[in-house]
C-alpha cells in the first residue's frame, strides 16, 4: 500500500556547504531521497555524519546549497525566513531529544503554541489541544507544568504538540535519547500507533536499536546516504 | 497576523517573565518609575502653580486695560473730560477711575490713622459684581459728589468698628461723616494684588466724585478701561493709546497702559516654558530608564535563545517573535510607567497640600505618562526584539 502512496518528500542531489574561514566544508554531498506518505523512516548515522544538517533541511530550518527539495509538492529553495516559518507551520512537526517544552507554560499551552502560530481559531484550538493530549494519554494532566511531569510524559506532550497542526511529516531528532529504556520503548510504541494512523515519520538517530523500530532505514555517513538492511552495514 | 490570541499570549508571557524575574524586573522598572514619576510630578506641580496664579490673575485680568499716569509738567492725571473721551471710544464698555489716598477714620472713642481710602464709580462695581459681600454697591445716584456713603472691608470692621453692627451705621472718615452701605471682600484687582494691606487699619471705598471733592483733586491718576461685550481687548487697546497720545500732546512718557490679557498670555507662556523645561530635564531619567529596559531585553533575548529557536521551529514568523519581545518590553515599561504616574501624582499632591493650593491631576498628564512609557518600551525594545527575530533557528535551537 505504501509503495503506491504518493511521494511527499523528494530530494535530488542535495548539497550543503559551510564556509569555515577560508575553507569550504561540505557536509552533505548530493543526497537523493524519496519518502512516501505513511512511511516510518529512520535516518541512522553517527555524530558528524551530517544527519543534523539533513534534518535541518528536511525540517525547513535551513535551505540546501545546491540540489532540489520538494516537500508536499512544493519546491523549497531560497525562501526567506517568513516563508520557511509558514512551511514549517503547515508541513513539519518537530520532536526533539530534550523535549523543548516551555517551562513556564502548562502542557495545554505548550500544545496550543503551534496552533496559535498556524492562526487557528480559539474554539477549534481548544478542541484540538484536548484531542491531542487525550491521544497521547495525558487527558488527566493537561494543566501540569513540565516540571510536574516525568520525562516520558514530557515527550508525550511534545509529540502532542508536533501532531497538533496535522503536519505532512513528523520529524523526530533522537526522540528517546533523554529517556530510559522503558519509557523510550513506550514513546516508540506511540510512534507506531501514529504511523499506523497513516502519519509519515522521519526519525533521526545514532542508535541502531531505535532505528530498528522504523520500517525503512537509510544510513548517513560523511554526507552520503545509503539504503539497505542493517545487516549489510 | 497580529491576532488577539497572539497579543493575549504575548502579554501573558510578558507578565510571566516579569514575575519570573521579580528583582531584575523591578530594578529595570525603577528607572521608568523614576523617569515617569518625575516628569508627571514636575508637570503636575507646574500645572498646579500655573492654575492657581493664573486663576487669580484672570479674575482681575480679562478684558481690562489699566492706565497709570504720573505727575508731569505737561499734565497731572486724567481730567473728567479725558475720562469722557476715553469712555466714548467704540468698544469701551466702561471706565473706572481710581483715586486712592491714606487718611484717618474714627469711631466714637478713637481715631485710626492707617486707613486706605479709594474713590470708585458705578462702572467699577458693575464689573466686579462679586466684591460686595453684604449691603449694596455704588450706583449712579451716589456720584453727585456730595453723597457720603462708603463700603468697608473686613479689616476696617474689625479695627474701626470693633465688629459692631455695620450696615447703616455711620463712621467718620477724613473728618467727614459717612454712612456704611456695603461690606466688600477681597479686591482681585491689579493694585490690590501688589499692595500689602496687612499693616493697614482698614480700607474703605467712597464714591469717586466725592473723593475728588473732599481731597480737592481735579484729576485721577489711574483708571481701568473695560471692554464692552463682543469686543476684544486688543481692539480697543490701540484706540485707547491713540486717545491718550492726543490727551498728552504726543508725549507718552507720563502714562502707561497695561494690557492684562497680554500679561496673562506672557505668564501662560512662562509657565508652559517652565513645564516643558522641567519635563525635559526629567525625561533624561526616562532615557536612562529606557536604556535599562534595553539592557534587560537583550539579556532576556540571549537567555531565551533556545525558546526563540523552538518558537521558530513551531512555525513562528520572525515578525511574531519581534512583536512578542516588543510587547514584553512595552509591558515592562508601561508597568513601570503606571507606578511612576502614581508616584508622580502623589508627590504633586503632597506638594500641593504643603503649599496649600488647590490640587488637580490633568488627564493629559496621565496620558502623557502612559504615552512616554509606551514609547520608551517601543524605542528601547525595538533593537532587542529585532535581534530576537533575526536569530537563526538552527543556532538558536542548538544553543545551550
Amino acid at each position: 500500500m505504501i509503495e503506491n502512496a504518493p511521494v511527499i518528500l523528494r530530494m535530488e542531489g542535495i548539497t550543503k556547504e559551510y564556509q569555515m574561514g577560508d575553507e569550504v566544508s561540505v557536509v552533505l554531498k548530493g543526497i537523493d531521497l524519496e519518502v512516501r506518505q505513511g512511511e516510518f523512516l529512520a535516518v541512522l548515522g553517527p555524530s558528524g555524519s551530517g544527519k543534523s544538517t539533513l534534518m535541518n533541511i528536511i525540517g525547513c530550518l535551513d535551505v540546501p546549497t545546491a540540489g532540489n527539495y520538494w516537500l508536499n509538492g512544493r519546491l523549497i529553495a531560497d525562501e526567506d525566513q517568513t516563508s520557511l516559518a509558514h512551511i514549517r507551520s503547515a508541513e513539519v512537526g518537530f520532536i526533539f531529544q530534550s523535549f523543548y517544552l516551555l517551562q513556564r507554560q502548562d502542557a495545554w499551552s505548550n500544545v496550543e503554541l503551534p496552533l496559535i502560530y498556524a492562526n487557528m481559531h480559539e474554539k477549534d484550538r481548544k478542541a484540538r489541544v484536548e484531542e491531542m493530549l487525550t491521544k497521547v494519554g495525558l487527558a488527566d494532566k493537561m494543566h501540569h507544568f513540565p516540571n510536574q511531569l516525568s520525562g516520558g510524559q514530557q515527550q508525550r506532550v511534545a509529540i502532542a504538540r508536533a501532531i497538533a497542526t496535522n503536519p505532512t511529516i513528523l520529524l523526530a531528532d533522537e526522540p528517546t535519547g533523554a529517556l530510559d529504556q522503558k519509557t523510550g520503548a513506550q514513546v516508540m510504541e506511540l510512534f507506531h500507533e501514529l504511523n499506523d494512523e497513516g502519519r509519515t515519520i522521519i526519525m533521526i538517530t545514532h542508535d541502531a536499536k531505535i532505528a530498528a523500530h522504523a520500517e525503512r532505514i537509510v544510513r548517513i555517513l560523511d554526507g552520503n546516504i545509503s539504503e539497505g538492511e542493517l545487516e549489510d552495514a | 497576523m497580529l491576532s488577539i490570541a497572539v497579543l493575549k499570549q504575548s502579554i501573558q508571557m510578558a507578565l510571566q517573565n516579569i514575575r519570573g524575574n521579580k528583582m531584575r524586573s523591578f530594578l529595570t522598572m525603577l528607572g521608568i518609575m523614576i523617569g515617569v514619576g518625575s516628569v508627571i510630578g514636575l508637570i503636575t506641580m507646574v500645572q498646579i502653580a500655573s492654575d492657581n496664579v493664573m486663576g487669580k490673575f484672570s479674575k482681575l485680568g480679562a478684558g481690562t486695560l489699566t492706565i497709570y499716569t504720573y505727575e508731569s509738567p505737561v499734565k497731572s492725571g486724567l481730567s473728567e473730560t479725558d475720562l469722557k473721551d476715553l469712555a466714548s471710544i467704540e468698544g469701551v464698555g466702561g471706565i473706572s477711575p481710581t483715586i486712592s489716598f491714606f487718611s484717618t477714620a474714627a469711631n466714637d472713642k478713637e481715631a485710626f490713622k492707617k486707613i486706605k481710602v479709594e474713590g470708585k464709580n458705578a462702572a467699577y462695581f458693575a464689573r466686579n459684581k462679586d466684591i460686595i459681600k453684604a449691603g449694596r454697591a455704588f450706583n449712579e445716584n451716589d456720584m453727585s459728589g456730595d453723597v457720603y456713603v462708603c463700603i468697608v472691608d473686613e479689616q476696617f470692621i474689625r479695627h474701626v468698628l470693633l465688629g459692631k453692627q455695620v450696615l447703616g451705621s455711620t463712621v467718620r472718615i477724613a473728618g467727614y461723616k459717612y454712612t456704611i452701605v456695603g461690606i466688600r471682600g477681597q479686591d482681585n484687582g491689579l493694585n490690590a494684588m501688589f499692595t500689602d494691606t496687612s499693616k493697614l487699619d482698614g480700607s474703605v471705598m467712597i464714591p469717586y466724585t466725592n473723593a475728588l471733592s473732599i481731597t480737592g483733586a481735579g484729576n485721577v491718576t489711574q483708571a481701568e478701561v473695560y471692554t464692552a461685550d463682543g469686543y476684544e481687548l486688543k481692539d480697543i487697546e490701540s484706540k485707547v493709546r491713540s486717545t491718550l497720545k492726543n490727551i498728552y500732546n504726543e508725549n507718552d512718557d507720563f502714562y502707561q497702559v497695561i494690557n492684562m490679557d497680554g500679561l496673562l498670555d506672557m505668564m501662560d507662556q512662562v509657565y508652559a516654558l517652565l513645564g516643558t523645561m522641567l519635563g525635559g530635564i526629567a525625561s533624561i531619567a526616562l532615557v536612562v530608564g529606557g536604556i535599562g529596559i534595553m539592557n534587560m531585553m537583550l539579556t532576556s533575548v540571549s537567555e531565551r535563545t533556545k525558546e526563540i529557536g523552538l518558537r521558530k521551529a513551531l512555525g513562528a514568523e520572525p515578525s511574531r517573535i519581534q512583536i512578542q519581545f516588543l510587547i514584553e518590553s512595552i509591558v515592562l515599561s508601561v508597568c513601570g510607567g503606571i507606578i511612576g504616574i502614581i508616584i508622580g501624582v502623589v508627590i504633586a499632591a503632597i506638594c500641593a497640600i504643603a503649599m496649600n493650593v488647590e490640587f488637580s491631576v490633568s488627564g493629559s498628564a496621565i496620558a502623557l505618562g502612559f504615552g512616554f512609557s509606551a514609547a520608551v518600551g517601543v524605542i528601547f525594545g525595538w533593537m532587542p526584539a529585532k535581534r530576537a527575530s533575526e536569530l537563526n533557528p538552527i543556532d538558536a535551537l542548538r544553543s545551550e
